[in-house]
């Protein structure tokens, strides 16, 4: 459910991107698939004792933090071109992350720089929004049942953000310094639209397997041939 | 006249004679005149003049580089154009002029006229109303005073007229000639510098001096003239206050000292060589601004040296070392003077000089006299005030444990080798090693036994002999009394997660042994000021017993009372973990000892020990007389029987501990009240130099022994030094034992020994404020505590070049290059080699507290490029919230050589004992929280901060909390101590949080004034009416918020509504909202108020998601808990609390708890219609703090 919203947000971004580019050269779609490479750690689901929070309705216990199928593909892993001389657009209208039955919908985001986020609370409780920033300002602000919150994100950064009040809650917002980027499926798979031709450098990022690089070619005709790029399945050292 | 041939000499060759000695005799005269005139101090004041000069050229050529000279011209063009534009006017004006006398006149004359009228009112006032006493008719003539009383209102209602009329005319002509005014005014403001550079060059350039001026300076200079008004002149200080003993009495000082040091109490001067350097610290000495004005304090009194000497070696100057000794000698022929008393300090020993007048205040200079200061801790840390006395020292109790139960705690064997040398077991004791030192050495013959018949009887065995006595008799005096077993079985693993999480790890450390750094980066197992606080625990379970471990981990006061082992209140369980843990070691530290070292009793056949016990009674006990010794240890004597080789050990052993002063750091049963065996160290430094002992002894380290310094080091470093090649008997020798001190150690006890003198200053020493006197006790408490090894209670900075150029420095966390909301701990060589590994170009910051000069708030990142880093100062306290969080993100960190290497060596352990990983929550259940921010953990699990908390707690809550301590945030593991303090203490620690406070307040608030208004210093002092330099001193807390300078800044930020918090006052207690005036204000304008502030805080933000509610646990799991609400209005300031709920993280940057009323629009208008912001922090305030009155009387 929650990847297909992602994807909605993320095509319509990249149709905007690919509607404004000026003189139309010829671009492709990059595909791929983020693999891991090693054995799938166990996760159990979220322990949360619903009777206790009876405002946050049904809450789903799945632990989204690895979610790896069986062929290894990684759902929720961040993949960024970086595509040189390419102005960054922010998106025009504001990016909405919601707090529904007591989690944050989507668990993963990207934005790019200079986008509105709006922090947004479906739920009948009220929730907060704390986000743990690298380069933007940290914002902590309680989000009343059917409040809103936004902030405009200027700088490259990864964000996570939490609601203190559920501490299971947790949410990670990419701020990217690119046009061209995707949340991976269920089943580990991308494809980023309008890509323009030759090599680009690759970044992908996951809450637990870390960082992995990998290359994508866009031909002349603007075909482009699938990457697997795998991640290490051990988990990244600790703080 | 010629030869009349009757004298033996030759009258013209005396001629020659009277010729050529006369010569000579005039010569030497003009030589001695010369001499006597060509003084050293003439020639350091010329060559100032020139350094000066030189800078002041230097000055005036930035000054004209700046476009000074440019700005002058046009200043002085614009005085020019007002001119001329009022000469255009010049007819206007002389016509205004004129219309001014006239009206001066007119007004003269209007106020003679109201002069006559009022005395004509007055006279007939007299009459008439004596006419109507007389009459007794009040009416009598009204008509007749009416009409004079309106002749004076009329003479008077002239005047004013044409006193505005004067006035009006007045402001004509001066605005006419403001202008002119006005421009010379800014013209004289914008070249106050130019001025005052031109000022000093025409005193100072021979080039900008006529001839005459020149002639003038040669003759006021003179020999012979130069008493009337030389040029060069002897400057002095002279002291009534302070005086000095010179032959039995007492001598005023007279200070010449700058007459050299010329440059010493002025700015700009630091980088020229001596003497005409700056004074190093000019905010606090010498200057008039500064706490120590030369004019009050002249400069012997600390320097010491002889004042009235105008000459280098005269004067006394000291060499900092052996270096400098030499160079001095090749260069300016110095030489030691030996008829001085006061040799001058040398520069590394000066502050020594603080002790003097500081003695009431030492923790409180702490800052500024670091040296001096180390040397006070250590003095108090190694309790050289229990042997030595120091009558004013402010701590008395015995700095070593109890030993009236040891024998619960120790084996005889531990004892045994303990005693030997303590630092064999543990290196980094504070216990000095008594036995086996040089004058006992090895082979070196003691004593010939039996009055020089018998054999000599060697150092080793000796003390071999003295250990088994001492030994011995600490058992006699220390009867067995069985512990009782333990109430539960421990969980070792249970109790590592315990032992990191309760605090052990803030005051202990276990560092392996050795010099290296440990590999590891556990931080229990690398040493730290703070865990240094209690003794290193590596091989802890070699020496004591479980069953005493559990009681003394339960309650350390009962076994010693003195102890500054704090009660943790664990529970027996919690407490049998721990024990567990300790004695069984699965980490291999407790067990690990010293390679080599074993437990073991003294062996000695009892023979050989029975002959040197023996032999040592024969000298500790010869008063008893030969006859009687030899008959005891005979065993010819029926009460005293030393033929018995277990009491002879007893009864020598009783008298080497009177001889040693173990009683003064150990309580021993029977010794409690025996007075101290070593030298009083009151007036030590008044000790001259003759009265001390030199011995033939070399003198390896540091100083030349002739001075005290150089005695003091080298008896710190080797004390029994000073009985070399001497011949002693056994009780006459050195007993100081050997503590190991570092180079840094002995200096610094060296400078605080040296500065305890004679009391010689009475009237300069500095007399404490009542505030100044609590802040020295609670920074003592808790210095002596340790309380800054769990709690910050300053943040750290970082000094950096900004864009410009410009130094700043800012109070400010490093943050982490892979993960940025992480602060690390680090060293800038650190920071930059960590930076050169992760290619950063630039370091992130999280600013910490309000920072105009940046425009920075609490809470932003600050990102310096690498380079321009300056300099890093670390946090003041907090060192535990690292290795609690550590222990949440990784657990225990185990070396294991089997592993691999590198770091592979190591693995974690955690509370879970399956493959997971998780720590045990207060609730008992096991979680993971490695995935959690950083942020989130520091502000949940770890102990709080204490940065502005007397802003924040009540003074006499946070009293009684020291008292009796009450948890207050369920959720962490981590325990705040129960400490036993006196009332004394808890009031030094309460009242030193709430004058901190209010000393940082005016800076606090000026700065986020400023900052809220984006204000320049300059701008923002002319607006309150102080100088800029006042401004800048009071935002960087200075000595210049004083409360006049304040209240002119706290009036203008009224007058521009800018909501401050008031003052802390430490006597105050603070709350409005719950008194009786306000609730019933309130309540008649608004009956619903606290109802409204509970639907806020219930059904609109929902406190008690998070919040305790009268000890009912919030549904979250204990990572989202929050104190109990109920605590709010007996332990907060109610400003404090208002400006939390307005937006927490400028308080606590990173705080879990949110910003709840910061809506724009505002929200919770459901539960509250029509409110601002203000509004609804007012009601939730309200509810707060009357909560009793809402939930706990109804």
């Amino acid at each position: 459910m929650k990847n297909v919203t992602l994807f909605a947000v993320v095509a319509t971004t990249g149709l905007a991107v690919a509607f404004t580019t000026p003189s139309k050269p010829i671009t492709g779609a990059g595909t791929g698939k983020i693999v891991l490479d090693g054995a799938k750690p166990e996760v159990k689901p979220l322990a949360i004792d619903a009777a206790k929070f009876p405002d946050c309705g049904t809450v789903d216990t799945t632990n989204e933090t690895v979610q790896v199928d069986d062929k290894g593909g990684i759902a929720n892993a961040v993949v960024i071109v970086e595509v040189a001389g390419v102005e960054v657009k922010a998106a025009e209208k504001p990016v909405q992350l919601d707090q529904k039955n007591c989690r944050f919908t989507p668990h993963i985001a990207v934005v790019t720089k200079g986008t509105t986020v709006e922090y947004l609370n479906s739920d009948k409780t009220s929730h907060n929004v704390h986000t743990f920033p690298g380069k933007n300002d940290a914002i902590n602000k309680t989000v009343p049942a059917g409040g809103k919150e936004s902030q405009k994100l200027d700088k490259e950064d990864r964000i996570e953000i939490k609601c203190d009040i559920h501490p299971w809650m947790a949410s990670h917002l990419i701020v990217a310094d690119s046009n061209f980027y995707a949340v991976t499926g269920a089943d580990g798979s991308f494809k980023i639209e309008g890509l323009p031709k030759g090599e680009h450098k690759v970044k992908v990022w996951h809450e637990v397997f870390g960082k992995a690089d990998g290359k994508i070619t866009v031909a002349e005709d603007g075909s482009s041939a699938a990457v697997e790029i795998k991640m290490s399945a051990e988990k990244k050292k600790r703080k | 006249m010629a030869d009349r041939g009757d004298t033996h000499y030759s009258v013209p060759a005396l001629n020659k004679w009277f010729l050529v000695s006369s010569v000579a005799l005039f010569a030497s005269l003009v030589w001695m005149v010369i001499d006597d005139w060509n003084r050293p101090w003439k020639h350091y004041q010329r060559e100032f003049e020139q350094i000066e000069l030189k800078k002041v050229r230097q000055e005036e050529e930035l000054l004209t580089q700046a476009g000074a000279i440019e700005a002058e011209a046009r200043l002085k063009e614009q005085v020019a154009a007002a001119e001329t534009a009022l000469t255009s006017r010049e007819s206007e004006l002389a016509a205004a002029k004129e219309e001014l006398r006239l009206a001066n006149g007119d007004l003269w004359n209007a106020v003679e006229a109201t002069k006559k009228k009022i005395s004509a009112f007055n006279w007939d006032r007299y009459i008439i109303e004596e006419e109507r006493r007389k009459l007794g008719d009040l009416t009598h003539k009204k008509e007749l005073m009416d009409a004079s009383e309106k002749a004076l209102n009329d003479a008077k209602g002239v005047q004013e007229a044409l006193q505005l009329k004067k006035n009006e005319i007045e402001s004509k002509v001066n605005n006419l000639t403001r202008v002119v005014f006005d421009a010379q005014a800014s013209l004289a403001a914008g070249t106050r510098d130019l001025a005052r550079v031109r000022g000093r060059l025409a005193q100072l350039d021979p080039a900008a001096m006529s001839g005459p001026e020149k002639l003038a300076d040669v003759i006021r200079d003179a020999p012979g003239l130069d008493f009337v008004k030389p040029s060069l002149m002897v400057k002095k200080v002279v002291l009534d206050r302070l005086t000095f003993e010179l032959n039995f009495t007492k001598k005023k000082r007279i200070d010449m000292c700058q007459t050299c040091h010329l440059g010493a109490e002025r700015a700009g001067f630091e980088a020229e060589p001596q003497p005409h350097t700056s004074h190093p610290r000019l905010d606090l000495f010498v200057t008039n601004k500064s706490p120590h004005p030369v004019n009050q304090f002249g400069c012997t009194i600390c320097h010491r040296g002889s004042g009235e000497a105008l000459d280098f070696i005269r004067a006394d100057h000291r060499p900092s070392d052996k270096d400098q000794a030499a160079a001095w000698a090749d260069d300016l022929h110095w030489h030691k003077q030996h008829h001085w008393d006061y040799p001058m300090l040398a520069s590394n020993f000066t502050e020594a000089s603080c002790v003097q007048c500081h003695k009431t205040s030492m923790d409180l200079i702490s800052a500024d006299a670091p040296v001096v200061s180390r040397g006070y801790e250590l003095v108090e840390r190694y309790g050289c005030y229990s042997c030595h006395k120091i009558d004013w020292f402010p701590t008395k109790r015995r700095p070593g444990p109890t030993l009236t139960n040891l024998r619960a705690k120790l084996s005889s064997e531990f004892i045994a080798s303990w005693i030997a040398n303590p630092k064999e077991f543990r290196p980094t004791t504070w216990m000095p090693q008594f036995f086996h030192l040089e004058n006992y050495a090895k082979g070196e013959t003691v004593a010939i036994s039996k009055y020089g018949q018998g054999r000599p009887i060697e150092g080793g065995e000796w003390d071999d002999a003295a250990v088994a006595a001492i030994t011995a008799f600490l058992e006699s005096r220390a009867p067995v009394k069985p512990m009782p077993a333990l109430p539960v079985a421990g969980d070792a693993h249970r109790g590592r997660e315990t032992m990191r999480l309760v605090g052990c790890l803030a005051c202990h450390n276990m560092a392996p042994y050795g010099e290296e750094p440990s590999p590891s980066a556990d931080l229990a197992l690398q040493r730290r000021d703070t865990n240094e606080h209690g003794p290193n625990l590596r091989g802890v379970a070699t020496k004591v017993t479980p069953e005493w471990l559990f009681a003394w981990i339960k309650n350390p006061q009962a076994y010693w009372s003195e102890t500054r082992m704090p009660n943790l209140r664990l529970s027996d369980q919690e407490a049998a973990d721990i024990t567990a843990y300790i004695m069984e070691d699965p980490d291999k530290i407790f067990r690990d000892v010293k390679p080599g070292w074993e437990a073991k009793s003294v062996s000695m056949p009892d023979t050989q020990m029975h002959e040197v016990l023996g032999e040592q009674a024969r000298w500790l006990f010869s008063r008893d007389g030969r006859g009687v010794i030899e008959a005891r240890l005979e065993g010819r004597d029926d009460k005293v029987r030393w033929n018995d080789i277990g009491e002879l050990k007893v009864a020598v052993g009783e008298k080497l501990v009177g001889q040693y002063g173990c009683f003064s750091c150990h309580e021993i049963e029977g010794m409690k009240d025996w007075m101290p065996i070593g030298t009083e160290l009151t007036n030590w430094g008044s000790k001259t130099i003759d009265k001390l002992d030199f011995g033939p002894g070399a003198f390896e380290f540091g100083l030349d022994p002739n001075y005290r310094e150089g005695w003091l080091m080298q008896k710190l470093h080797a004390p029994r030094s000073y009985d070399r090649k001497k011949i002693k008997n056994p009780t006459e020798r050195l007993r100081m034992p050997y503590f190991a001190f570092t180079d840094e150690q002995a200096q610094a006890i060296t400078t605080f020994v040296v500065g305890l003198v004679d009391d010689e200053v009475q009237l300069a020493k500095m007399v404490p404020t009542p505030a100044q006197s609590a802040v020295d006790a609670g920074m003592r408490a808790v210095r002596q505590n340790n309380c800054v090894a769990c709690h910050m209670i300053d943040p750290g900075t970082v000094t950096y070049l900004d864009e410009s150029g410009a130094q700043r420095t800012v109070a400010a966390e490093v943050l982490n290059f892979e993960e940025q909301s992480v602060p690390s701990a680090h060293s800038l060589e650190a920071l930059k080699k960590d930076a050169e590994e992760f290619e950063a170009e630039e370091v992130a910051f999280r600013v910490l507290r309000a920072e105009p000069e940046i425009g920075a708030k609490p809470g932003d990142k600050l990102f310096v490029p690498v380079e321009k880093l300056v300099a890093l100062t670390p946090p003041n306290g907090g060192d535990l919230v690292r290795l609690v969080a550590d222990y949440y993100y990784k657990g225990v960190e185990v070396h294991d050589p089997s592993l691999g290497e590198g770091d592979d060596a190591f693995r974690y352990e955690s509370a879970a004992t399956d493959d997971g990983f998780g720590v045990t929550d207060v609730d008992g259940r096991v979680r993971d929280h490695s995935g959690e921010p950083y942020d989130k953990v520091r502000w949940t699990f770890a102990p709080p901060v204490l940065w502005d908390e007397g802003a924040k707690v009540q003074r006499n809550w946070f009293f009684s909390f020291l008292k009796d301590v009450v948890p207050l945030r369920h959720q962490v593991r981590v325990r705040m101590p129960s400490f036993d303090f006196d009332n004394g203490e808890a009031e030094a620690i309460a009242d030193y949080f709430a004058h901190k406070s209010a000393k940082e307040w005016p800076a606090n608030v000026t700065r986020t004034w400023r900052l809220a208004k984006g204000l320049t210093a300059a701008d923002a002092a002319r607006e309150c009416g102080v100088s800029t330099d006042t401004l800048v001193e009071i935002e960087h807390g200075g000595r210049a918020a004083t409360k006049a300078n304040f209240d002119k800044i706290a009036k203008h930020l009224a007058a521009t509504k800018f909501q401050a918090r008031p003052a802390v006052d430490p006597d105050y207690e603070f709350s409005t909202v719950r008194s009786a005036a306000h609730l019933a204000d309130r309540r008649a304008k608004d009956e619903a108020h606290l109802t409204k502030g509970e639907a806020l805080a219930v059904r609109g933000v929902n406190c008690f998601q998070c919040h305790f509610r009268l000890g009912q646990q919030p549904a979250a799991d204990p990572i989202g808990w929050a104190p109990d609400l109920n605590h709010t209005r007996d332990r907060l300031r109610e400003d404090w609390v208002r400006d939390w709920l307005a937006d927490p993280a400028l308080i606590y940057p990173g705080t879990a708890m949110p910003a709840n009323f910061s809506g724009s629009p505002p929200q919770y208008q459901e539960h509250y219609p029509n409110s601002t912001n203000a509004d609804q922090i007012q009601v939730v305030l309200e509810w707060l703090y009357n909560f009793d009155r809402m939930y706990i009387r109804q």
